[in-house]
């Protein structure tokens, strides 16, 4: 097994109440890296298209990649991946935090759960043992109080992977929480559900053993102490204010969403929401994921007055752009707290903030009425923005309609209510705007698990990000359509590797590069690369996502954006006049990934990639 | 020695000169001419007048840069404030 690999994966068959180990495919692991890449053909055999998501037959793929474990910036993350209950789609999230690093060091490459318990359990992987436990007594309880009980009763060293309430209910919006407090989350999508359906409450890991060593130890060693420097000072803003620091900023461009998209600008709101307010005011720490030298993470905790008593993760930019600005909520205090009650009650922040705003609107329209939500749901108002996600986690009253995501809400409250339920493929958007930066549209629409600005991230390349190695010399103009649809398309192939070599995102901001991951991988796994050999596994990878999308039924008719986006000018701000012009767009993507008019990937592309067995 | 500095405030340019420094200047020096300029209209979490702390990406010949390297004549110095994902 190459170096970088533990070499094993833990499958477990909660029906069987049995578990057991699998070698890792050395083959596999060539053409597809790890991670998410790895877990599309994985997913394929285990829980293959047209499997029911909540029953036992779906599959819930945690994997690590080859740089989990190691010492290469921000590696410390693993995926998720399943069949969507919320979008029925290819489903994967991503997360930093500690539990990757701990199962690597634990000696696993991942674990593949199937099957249902008949009563709740965790799983308890302590280096090479496995055991799966009964969770009785967790069952219930939040995910910062489950947290606690579980490393008590197995290792105070252990990191916890949980759902909370939201996941036990089947809320379609549930995620999976990592390293409790400091909560590190796989959200999107709805794998909280999944994980719920099969009465598993958590998997605690306690990895004692080495980090991975390198093929080339030394000359990644030294590799990595030339590189760090220039890493730390690309990270320095994130470090100094998080991810929130983006808020401003996006403001000022148009990209930060308002009021469930319809409004423009908001100076004075993002004002408050900014990581300068936070730093001012709530902050109280930050902490770094595995192997990172950046540390976007905040502490926060509330003191005094109506929403005091958090205390734990503080809110991410798309927190505040979709709880805060996306609701008009411009009380940081209460955002903070709305953040909290998701990381507790296990729901994705994103989704849940867009089904705040979808309330919100539909209340001003008189779709909603107080009686149907037990208190005004007024623009702004902290007050309806936390007591909707309480109601959300817990699957009650209103909230238990819009924790079926914004798609099926809409249909539920019906009249014009699809109107205001901002969604592609099932999947809220999230808090980058498509008419601030035109790629953005088609990199959500063509995005495999829905609406999602980190398969592409294309709309740091129409800013200020230059990415050689795709042809992107310089930034590209954010307001037209030109050379959009094969930027878009070899930036996803870019985010494929990313996702299965286990790099974040952020390392993108701070200077590391397609070349750096290269080297890195070549150095670590002893496998001879270059960026354009890693970024046509990319394109392997991203096909091959496609390909589960399309025998699922997925095509071109659901490639597609809300008419808001694509019709409703903000009107003022920094993207006042724009509208992004999907359909041409699409057109030249189809052709740059060498797919059909209806988008299905051809037969020539599928040989071309090797993929003609799936 | 002319230095092209621009300031990106949301993908599009909003500030941008051409200055003349002397030779052996910084990106600092660069940094502290564009904000006794424009800082007034910058953005808050973009930089701190009071401090002077600059929160943003410093970039050369977009490439990520700090204050302290050297600048050669015909460079040109991108200030943009962070990226923010989720
Ligand atoms: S930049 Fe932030 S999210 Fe990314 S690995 Fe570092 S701490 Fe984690």
């Amino acid at each position: 097994m190459a170096c970088g690999y533990a070499g094993k994966i833990l499958y477990v068959d909660l029906s069987g109440m049995r578990h057991w180990a699998e070698p890792l495919d050395v083959g596999l692991s060539e053409r597809f890296i790890g991670g998410s890449g790895l877990a599309a053909p994985l997913l394929f055999k285990e829980a293959p298209p047209g499997t029911e998501p909540l029953s036992p037959d779906n599959a819930l793929i945690f994997l690590t990649g080859p740089f989990t474990g190691t010492m290469i910036p921000t590696s410390g993350r693993h995926c998720v991946v399943t069949r969507s209950p919320l979008t029925l789609t290819w489903g994967e999230c991503d997360a930093g935090g500690h539990w990757g690093t701990a199962l690597k060091r634990a000696g696993w490459d991942g674990i593949v759960v199937r099957g249902r318990a008949e009563y709740p359990v965790y799983l308890w992987v302590k280096d090479g043992h496995a055991e799966i436990r009964r969770a009785d007594r967790v069952w219930g309880m939040d995910v910062y109080d489950a947290d606690e009980a579980l490393r008590t009763e197995t290792s105070r060293d252990a990191v916890t992977g949980l759902i909370g309430p939201a996941g036990e209910k089947l809320v379609l919006l549930a995620s999976i929480v990592f390293d409790g407090r400091d909560a590190r989350v796989t959200a999107r999508g709805g794998p909280g559900a999944v994980m719920g359906s099969k009465l598993l409450k958590g998997i605690v890991v306690s990895g004692t053993g080495p980090r991975p060593s390198a093929h080339h130890q030394k000359s990644l060693d030294q590799d990595l102490k030339a590189r760090l420097p220039e890493i730390v000072r690309g990270g320095k803003a994130l470090n100094e204010y998080g991810s929130a620091n983006g808020v401003t900023g996006a403001e000022f461009s148009g990209d930060l969403p308002l009021m469930n998209w319809r409004k423009g600008s908001w100076p004075e709101g993002a004002a408050k929401l900014s990581g300068k307010a936070m730093a001012e005011t709530i902050l109280t720490g930050k902490f770094f994921c595995g192997a990172c030298v950046i540390g976007c993470g905040r502490r926060v905790a509330v003191k005094t007055g109506r929403w005091a008593g958090v205390d734990g993760a503080g809110p991410e930019y798309e927190s505040l752009g979709t709880l805060g600005s996306l609701c008009l909520v411009d009380d940081l205090e209460a955002v903070a707290k709305a953040t909290e009650l998701c990381n507790r009650l296990g729901l994705d922040t994103i989704s849940t903030g867009s089904a705040v705003a979808f309330a919100m609107e539909c209340y001003e329209k008189g779709l909603i009425t107080k009686a149907d939500a037990g208190l005004p749901l007024e623009w702004g108002s902290g007050e309806a923005l936390v007591t909707l996600v309480e109601q959300m986690g817990n699957a009650v009253g209103l909230g238990a309609v819009l924790g079926r995501g914004v798609k099926r809400a809409a249909q539920e409250i019906g009249g014009l209510a699809p109107e205001y339920a901002l969604h592609s493929k099932g999947l809220e958007l999230p808090a980058h705007d498509p008419r601030a930066y035109y790629s953005s549209a088609l990199s959500y629409a063509t995005s495999n698990r829905g609406a999602c600005h980190l398969a592409g991230l294309t709309h740091i390349f129409e800013r200020a990000t230059v990415m050689p190695e795709i042809g992107v010399e310089s930034p590209m103009d954010r307001f037209t359509g030109e050379g959009k649809g094969r930027m878009v398309a070899a930036a996803q192939n870019v985010m494929g590797v990313m996702d299965s070599l286990k790099v974040c995102k952020f390392g993108l901001f701070a200077g590391i590069t397609v070349t750096d991951m290269a080297r890195w991988y070549t150095l670590l796994t002893g496998r001879e690369t270059s960026p354009a050999a890693l970024i046509a596994i990319g394109e392997r990878i991203f096909n091959l996502k496609r390909v589960y999308n399309v025998r699922c039924g997925f095509s071109r008719k659901d490639d597609t954006m809300p008419d808001r986006i694509l019709t409703l000018r903000r009107g003022e701000g920094g993207a006042a006049r724009g509208l992004p012009p999907l359909g041409e767009h699409l057109a030249d993507y189809y052709e740059a990934r060498g797919w059909s008019e209806e988008g299905i990937p051809t037969r020539e592309t599928l040989e071309r990639l090797g993929l003609d067995g799936f | 020695m002319l230095v092209r500095i621009s300031v990106l405030l949301g993908a599009e340019c909003k500030e941008e000169a051409s200055l003349e420094l002397e030779e052996g200047a910084t990106v600092g020096d660069a940094f502290r001419r564009a904000a006794s300029l424009w800082s007034s209209k910058w953005p808050a979490g973009f930089y701190d007048r009071d401090s002077g702390d600059f929160y943003g990406t410093l970039m050369v010949n977009y490439r990520h840069a700090s204050m302290g390297d050297p600048l050669a004549d015909g460079d040109s110095v991108v200030l943009l404030p962070s990226m923010a994902g989720g």
